[in-house]
């Protein structure tokens, strides 16, 4: 596994997501990636907290337990320290196709709202590097 | 003096045998003419009117008669009244008028039987008299009675009454031409009155059926007059609405009816479409119970004078269980999607770091990547369906240019029309091709045409999409229609009008071999028409399929100065 960028440069993605199966497979994606670092959270507690250690982007799944992921896009956007944080929802609640789960979230302050099963993790990975750039 | 108490003892009769309980099925109506006497230009419902007059305060020959109505119906009785009818005839008058009830010979020996006095009894027993009574015509007769007396008949047939023959008869030993005037011109009115009251009960009839039918009708149904109030009201609809006939009847449909949306929904769509002769719709109710309307306009509308007739269903179970049915499919999808995206997030990794993999896996894992995109692709159309069946479909409808769009989505298409030899043509429009449109539904859209159009056409065929101007038929608005046309295996006729519908497939799948779930033209109609278009589609067999949508256009005047920079693009890709 040969990296060529320092782990400095690294850009932070924190994923706030619960469910094991695609922890799993995101994990294997951005470890071996040359460009990302990633911090999972596995529920809304979680992820406001690891918000605070700051992100460079944030990943955030809707249908989470105790807090849902509109509540804690709100929290996120309210809170000064992590507000400026980009934040893309990325669940497989809704349709990318400007309904109201993802009018919703636009309107909260989400940068994108993104479809899991439309996207591999590479495609994921240039998604993010345009919204990055 | 004598006369008045002849009619008193008469209006007793009538009284008497009005009140009186045993039923018999004949009878009957007296008179005493000639101890009355009708003095010139008395007419015979004041005559009548005048017995009437002693004990009800109206003069009136129509309150008299519902005695004869009496006498049918409930068929009262005669004994009581025999008795004294037959001393009246014997003792007091040498004339009577007998209206019979039915002329059969059962009624007559009814009548003969139950008269106490000798002498009556032998006039009614008397076979010629019998004779006479069962002609259906008018006849007169003089009979010859045992004592060497005469007595002569007067038979009148009046006509049938609810099944009835009714006859007036008048006896007298010594009748004159008064008497037959009279018995004359009792018949004329009687039986005038026998019309009517079976005018009015073929009215009656031909009103029960309609209520029989209304009442046992399973759905409800509603008529209104040309004001809009509820003439008509069945059972059903108390169950529906919760007002019953007896509350409904008289009021405006919007007082039972009640849509809080739309208080005037009837009128607003006679507005709307002010030539439409009938209509359906669905809604749902204050009470929360959701509708089903069919209804019709009956006269001439722009006249007022019309009747509306609705048809009712209660769909609200069938609506739940749909609701239901939708929930457990988007419950379910939604769940399908996880483990699609882990199969198609492992695949895509496994084929970049896919040095280890020889050509044969790569092709296995390729295969299994195209499943998992048909599995994905299903899920997502039945997203789709439930959303637009649930109205949860939002547009957001902005200027778009359609060309563009079309230019990006057929590149997905590439690799595909490559690998099956079917050409994509598309042609570059002359003119600006700026449409409003929401961009992801379009898209979807255009992806749906583009797609069947390849899947059903043979190789070495094509497909052609071209764009038009063009202005909507009834309103005049500006718009572009984009023509997708193939040359592929067509559309029997019969097969078009169902193209749209849910789960529809003109083909069987062992005709073609292509996959597909029957929802994607069903999806494509719905978001072509949220976005105020319209779509249509002509086809031949074996020659090919062509499907019109039109976009409302924007206003080309504002972007003219693009045009000249994307002019110039090759026309086939």
């Amino acid at each position: 596994m040969a990296k060529t960028k320092k782990e400095s440069s690294k850009k932070k993605i924190l994923l706030v997501e619960d469910e094991p199966l695609l922890i799993d497979l995101y994990s294997e994606y951005f470890d071996d990636s040359e460009d990302f670092t990633l911090n999972v959270a596995v529920n809304g507690k979680e992820g406001l907290e690891k918000a605070q250690d700051g992100a460079d982007l944030i990943l955030l799944d809707i249908l989470l337990p105790e807090i849902n992921g509109f509540e804690v896009l709100r929290k996120l956007k309210q809170n000064n320290s992590t507000k400026e944080i980009p934040v893309i929802v990325f669940t497989n609640l809704g349709s990318e196709e400007s309904d109201k789960d993802k009018q919703l979230a636009l309107s909260l302050g989400a940068e994108d709202y993104l479809v899991k099963s439309y996207h591999t993790p590479d495609e994921l990975g240039d998604i993010i590097k345009e919204k990055l750039r | 003096m004598r006369s008045d108490n002849y009619n008193a003892e008469l209006i007793n009769i009538f009284y008497g045998y009005k009140n009186s309980k045993i039923r018999l099925n004949s009878i009957v109506l007296f008179l005493s003419m000639r101890k009355i006497g009708l003095p010139p230009g008395l007419s015979l419902d004041r005559l009548w009117g005048q017995y009437i007059n002693r004990y009800k305060s109206t003069s009136k020959l129509e309150n008299f008669l519902p005695l004869l109505e009496l006498t049918v119906n409930d068929q009262y009785p005669f004994s009581y009244l025999s008795n004294k009818a037959c001393q009246f005839l014997v003792q007091k008058s040498n004339f009577m008028i007998v209206m019979l009830v039915t002329s059969t010979e059962s009624s007559i020996n009814d009548l003969a039987s139950t008269a106490s006095d000798r002498k009556t009894k032998l006039y009614l027993q008397n076979g010629s008299l019998r004779k006479v009574l069962s002609k259906p015509h008018e006849i007169r007769r003089e009979i010859d009675l045992l004592d060497s007396e005469k007595l002569t008949v007067y038979h009148l047939p009046l006509g049938i009454l609810k099944g009835v023959n009714i006859c007036l008869v008048a006896f007298g030993k010594e009748l004159v031409s008064l008497d037959y005037n009279l018995a004359k011109i009792t018949a004329d009115l009687l039986r005038n009155r026998i019309k009517t009251e079976n005018a009015l009960e073929s009215a009656m009839e031909a009103n029960n059926r309609l209520s029989t039918i209304a009442y046992h009708l399973t759905n409800g149904m509603v008529m209104l007059d040309e004001n809009k109030r509820v003439t008509v009201w069945n059972r059903p609809m108390q169950r529906m609405t919760g007002f019953s006939p007896q509350s409904s009847l008289g009021n405006v449909y919007g007082k039972v009816l009640v849509r809080q949306d739309k208080p005037n929904w009837l009128e607003e769509f006679m507005e709307k479409y002010p030539q439409v002769a009938s209509f359906s719709d669905e809604f749902t109710l204050v009470n929360g119970k959701t509708i089903s309307v069919t209804g019709a306009f009956l006269g001439e509308q722009h006249n007022h004078i019309h009747t509306t007739i609705m048809i009712i269903r209660d769909v609200s179970d069938q609506r739940q269980l749909e609701e239901k049915k939708d929930e457990f499919i988007s419950i379910a999808t939604h769940e399908l999607r996880t483990p699609v995206t882990v199969i198609k997030g492992y695949l895509d990794l496994m084929t970049k770091t896919g040095d280890e993999l020889s050509d044969k896996q790569k092709a296995f894992l390729d295969r299994i990547g195209q499943a998992n995109l048909r599995l994905i692709k299903l899920s997502e159309d039945l997203l789709r369906v439930v959303r637009i069946e649930q109205d949860q479909t939002t547009m957001n409808v902005k200027p778009n240019n359609l060309y563009s769009l079309t230019k990006n989505i057929s590149q997905h298409f590439t690799i595909r029309s490559k690998q099956k030899d079917v050409a994509v043509i598309l042609e570059k429009p002359e003119f600006v091709c700026m449409v409003f449109a929401d961009l992801e539904k379009t898209e979807i859209v255009v992806s749906n045409l583009i797609d069947n159009a390849i899947k059903y056409t043979r190789p070495g065929g094509r497909v052609t999409i071209k764009f038009k101007e063009s202005s909507n038929r009834f309103t005049h608005d500006k718009q572009i229609i984009m023509e997708v046309s193939d040359t592929g295996i067509g559309i029997e006729a019969k097969k078009l009008d169902q193209l749209f519908t849910k789960f529809y497939r003109a083909h069987a799948p062992e005709e073609v071999k292509e996959p597909g779930t029957g929802l994607g033209l069903f999806i494509t109609k719905s978001f072509v028409e949220k976005q105020g278009g319209t779509i249509s589609v002509t086809s031949t067999p074996e020659k090919g399929t062509t499907f019109f949508i039109t976009f409302p256009r924007v206003d080309s005047g504002i972007i003219t100065s693009k045009k000249e920079k994307n002019g110039k693009d090759k026309k086939r890709k």
